[in-house]
């Protein structure tokens, strides 16, 4: 007993060695934290950033992101935050509702203010931005008319999003912190309604709100951001019967009996963005496993999703790539997923990839409905009607008229395109745009 | 590098203190000598040498003037040792004060401006200077020898624990820890352990999670503010203040036993005073020390009458206030306090229920508020701002507190709370929070022990978690 002291400074001292090892060589495993931020890199010494002590600031960021036990840390002390004070951890992504219904900020914001406002808050006076939405929705039909003469069925899907659904258990402080936005507002969504453009889609919003207290699963989870795991298996089983109402057929599926089973991924995405502890307690969830029927068609289809995060659920539950025969998932028209050729839609000849597609599937929640497309419209118009030298020709002008010496000048280019794209390609207000661009014949006459 | 960063708390203290134990105790200061030089060249690279130049400098001056029989010489080497060190803290601390000033004076007066490019303050320099001067001044006084070894002197002066933020050390207190400290003890170490401990909890679980508030509060538009969020916010400066600087203090004190030395106290409950005097009696203990020693005194002190002896008094406190920052703002808090202190030398000659011998209870609380509007003046620098913000306090216009509005959240006011509570608990409970100051039996460490590694633990997730906002997926 009378060498604790020494025992105790000696132990002392070796866990925070330990904790030096761990931070080197994770010899321990620990459960990873959940969620996707931008690291920082690995510093490299210089003389000249050592004296500036940019190297040293560089090195103290690191370290905080890649030092020993830094999960088990963060989780303790987010799940006193949560105990203690009932606080969201991570407030920029993730608002705590009524009854410990989690939602994600935009979401709020949609409800409140309607997410017209929530994009370009400041850089585009609000009177105008329907209009860009009703320009986008033109430009959809436009295109979805320039597929189909190609034989590429181009669809929008709808998604409703959690504060459509729950707007009971919003939090009242969204309200409050939003004030005279709240008066006249309109959600993307009601412009879409208003929207006269015709062209093909499946609007799952009313769907769900028909659905909404007459199922007895949840249609999104209390935890969760994202529709819930069966509600979405529901949802694309239906998908895939009016996508055949216009298509080639797609292999039948079966859906199983609902059970209750433990929360599977995502149905807690929003909880585990918190990164705590214990989960907060919520009731069971319900699944259904989707298993292949027959008869199989003599080809399964391709397709192309183009979309935001909810179509994960999809691809969790869901055997796609024994659906469709070429499936690609071009994530917020940036990322490539399934397609081992690209990972960027940078990288990717569009004309081409679209022209060798059965389906194309614009997949979006109400609150994404602004951005829909992520530039994949104008592109996919543009790369239709026009030879690339033309595109360029035109980008070319703009950097060196309008833009002058603009930083980011590629991406100030695509939003001056995107705000005058009929002015500056004017072909494209004609009824048959692509027959003058070569580039769309040479394409198409390799099709198989 | 701070003490509150993850570079120290898991990296440097850690291979510091293996190295630190593994080595005889003969070379224990070079080890530390050679931990500072690192540790201060990690947030000031380009002034290292600097520091270390004048460090040298200085010491062969006391050296010499030591040596020197003659007192004409004695004052020559002792004043040429002072104005190094203030040279350099004049120069890097208040020169950009002093010239923005002069432009000011010189365009007003339609002369034009010098041109001048800012000088980037080097950290701890108010620490490091005061140290120096009390090395110099203890030995041109006879009070101490000077140090034989140069590397014992540079340990005094750049020593990490108080190197930063002090407690200002006098060279009497520990030239006899630098030269011949005691084997380390184990008890003792612990007990540095736990104080450490309990100073980056102040820091990280009080001062930091008061602070983001304030900070809003503050930055937000003070025109608008009601004067129930003012006078909340202001207490809750009070309180981020004093956990911040007590708690860094905590940690110099903590880190200084860990390795054998002992530093004095920077703080005992300040704001329990009855009086300003007091408080400055309790509040930065080691500036108090040297401000009355080093410039109170040499200024004639009460020597020379009463008038004399205001006007020192308000001449100290105004030079406080200077040294706390190179802004009006702390000027006028010096003079605000020097204001204070010789009202209350009259009253207490005259009316003996002033006397700041006596204390009286009752006075606690217009002391805290005289604190209050004293801690605003220090807070907010541009001076308009400040005017504005004392106006919100003394507003009262309806409703007090709009809560609508409020910023503060529960986990704010609970961390107040606590604040107020630790800040205030000695109002109540005679004995001071024992645990920084209590010898364990060899059993007893275990449960503190085993309380202080979790509040490490849980300081060290706080530090982590705090900027980790990460997002489901990417977007784009």
């Amino acid at each position: 007993m009378r060498n604790t002291p020494k025992i105790l400074c000696l132990v002392t001292l070796g866990l925070l060695l330990l904790t030096i090892l761990q931070g080197a060589t994770s010899f321990i495993k620990v459960k990873p934290l959940k969620g996707v931020y931008v690291g920082a890199g690995k510093p490299q010494f210089t003389p000249a950033a050592f004296l500036s002590g940019e190297w040293q600031k560089a090195t103290d960021q690191y370290l905080k992101e890649h030092h020993g036990f830094r999960e088990p840390a963060i989780r303790l002390y987010n799940q006193y935050l949560w105990s203690a004070y009932h606080r969201s951890t991570n407030p920029s992504s993730v608002v705590v509702g009524k009854d410990n219904y989690l939602f994600e900020p935009w979401f709020v914001d949609e409800y409140y203010t309607g997410c017209l406002h929530h994009y370009h808050p400041d850089s585009i006076p609000d009177y105008e931005k329907p209009n860009i939405f009703y320009r986008r929705m033109s430009r959809l039909a436009k295109l979805q008319a320039i597929l189909e003469e190609q034989g590429v069925h181009l669809f929008l899907a709808l998604l409703p999003g959690k504060e459509r659904i729950y707007p009971q258990y919003l939090p009242d402080r969204g309200a409050k912190a939003h004030g005279d936005r709240l008066r006249g507002h309109h959600r993307a969504y009601d412009y879409y309604c208003n929207s006269l453009y015709d062209f093909r889609r499946i609007d799952l919003c009313h769907c769900f709100d028909s659905l909404n207290g007459h199922t007895p699963y949840l249609l999104f989870t209390k935890t969760g951001t994202h529709w819930s795991n069966i509600a979405s298996i529901y949802a694309f089983d239906s998908v895939m019967r009016y996508m055949q109402t216009f298509g080639p057929a797609i292999r039948p599926v079966t859906l199983g009996q609902p059970y209750y089973g433990s929360t599977r991924e995502p149905d807690a995405d929003l909880d585990d963005l918190l990164n705590k502890t214990f989960r907060i307690p919520s009731e069971r969830n319900q699944y259904v496993d989707v298993t292949l029927a027959e008869p199989a068609p003599e080809r399964n289809p391709s397709l192309v999703v183009i979309g935001d995060s909810f179509f994960w659920n999809i691809l969790y539950n869901f055997p796609i790539q024994e659906l469709f025969s070429d499936f690609r998932y071009w994530y917020y028209f940036s990322t490539i997923y399934y397609d081992p050729a690209h990972d960027n839609v940078a990288d990717i000849d569009l004309v081409e990839e679209l022209l060798r597609t059965d389906y194309v599937m614009l997949s979006y929640c109400t609150v994404q409905l602004y951005n829909c497309g992520n530039g994949f419209i104008n592109r996919a118009l543009l790369e239709l009607c026009y030879d690339p030298d033309e595109i360029q020709a035109v980008r070319d002008s703009l950097s060196r008229t309008a833009l002058g010496d603009n930083i980011d000048s590629q991406k100030a280019i695509d939003e001056l395109i995107d705000q005058n794209l009929e002015q500056y390609f004017p072909a494209l207000a004609e009824s048959h745009p692509t027959k003058r661009c070569s580039r769309l014949s040479a394409v198409a006459t390799k099709r198989p | 590098m701070i003490f509150s960063s993850h570079i120290f708390l898991l990296y440097f203290l850690p291979l510091f203190l293996v190295v630190y134990f593994l080595v005889p105790s003969k070379g224990r200061n070079l080890v530390l000598l050679l931990a500072s030089i690192v540790f201060y060249a990690w947030g000031a690279p380009d002034f290292i040498l600097i520091l270390l130049a004048s460090t040298v400098a200085n010491c062969y001056l006391v050296k010499a003037m030591h040596r020197t029989d003659r007192p004409a010489a004695k004052r020559l080497l002792c004043a040429s040792a002072i104005l190094i060190s203030l040279g350099l803290l004049a120069y890097f601390k208040y020169a950009n004060f002093f010239v923005d000033n002069a432009n000011a004076l010189l365009s007003a007066l339609g002369l034009g401006t010098m041109t001048w490019t800012k000088v980037l303050l080097p950290i701890g320099i108010s620490f490091f200077t005061f140290q120096s001067i009390t090395y110099v001044v203890d030995t041109y006084r006879g009070v101490n020898t000077p140090m034989q070894r140069l590397t014992d002197y540079v340990v005094y002066i750049i020593m990490f624990p108080q190197l930063i933020a002090g407690p200002i050390v006098r060279y009497t207190d520990i030239a006899d820890q630098i030269t011949a400290r005691r084997r380390l003890r184990w008890d003792e170490c612990l007990q540095g352990f736990y104080r450490f401990v309990i100073g980056l909890s102040k820091k990280v679980l009080i001062a930091d999670v008061i602070g983001r508030t304030v900070d809003v509060a503050l930055g937000g538009d003070l025109a608008a503010m009601d004067t129930g969020t003012a006078w909340v916010t202001i207490t809750a400066y009070t309180m981020q203040l004093y956990f911040d600087f007590s708690g860094y203090s905590d940690m110099a004190i903590g880190l200084g036993r860990i390795m054998g030395f002992r530093f004095p106290e920077n703080f005992d409950n300040p704001y329990n005073s009855a009086s300003i005097t007091e408080f400055w009696r309790r509040w930065h203990i080691t500036l108090g020390a040297f401000m009355r020693n080093y410039l109170y005194i040499p200024l004639g002190g009460n020597r020379h009458g009463t008038a004399r002896t205001y006007f020192n008094l308000w001449v100290v406190f105004l030079l406080s206030g200077l040294w706390h920052g190179a802004s009006w703002n702390f000027v006028l808090w010096g003079a605000y306090h020097g204001f204070f202190l010789v009202v209350e030398r009259i009253l207490s000659r005259h009316i003996p229920l002033f006397d700041t011998k006596r204390r009286h209870p009752l006075f606690v609380l217009p002391t805290f508020i005289i604190l209050l509007v004293g801690w605003a003046i220090f807070r907010i620098e541009d001076l308009p701002s400040c005017w504005l913000f004392i106006q919100r306090l003394f507003a009262f216009d309806k409703p007090i507190f709009n809560s609508q509005c409020s910023i503060f959240n529960s986990q704010f006011y609970v961390t107040l709370v606590v604040a107020l509570l630790f800040a205030f608990c000695k109002l109540f409970f005679n004995s001071q929070f024992s645990i920084l100051n209590s010898h364990y039996s060899p059993k007893a460490h275990i449960p503190v022990w085993l309380v202080a590694c979790l509040l490490f633990f849980f300081c060290l997730g706080a530090l982590t978690a705090t900027d980790f906002s990460p997002f489901i997926y990417f977007r784009f």
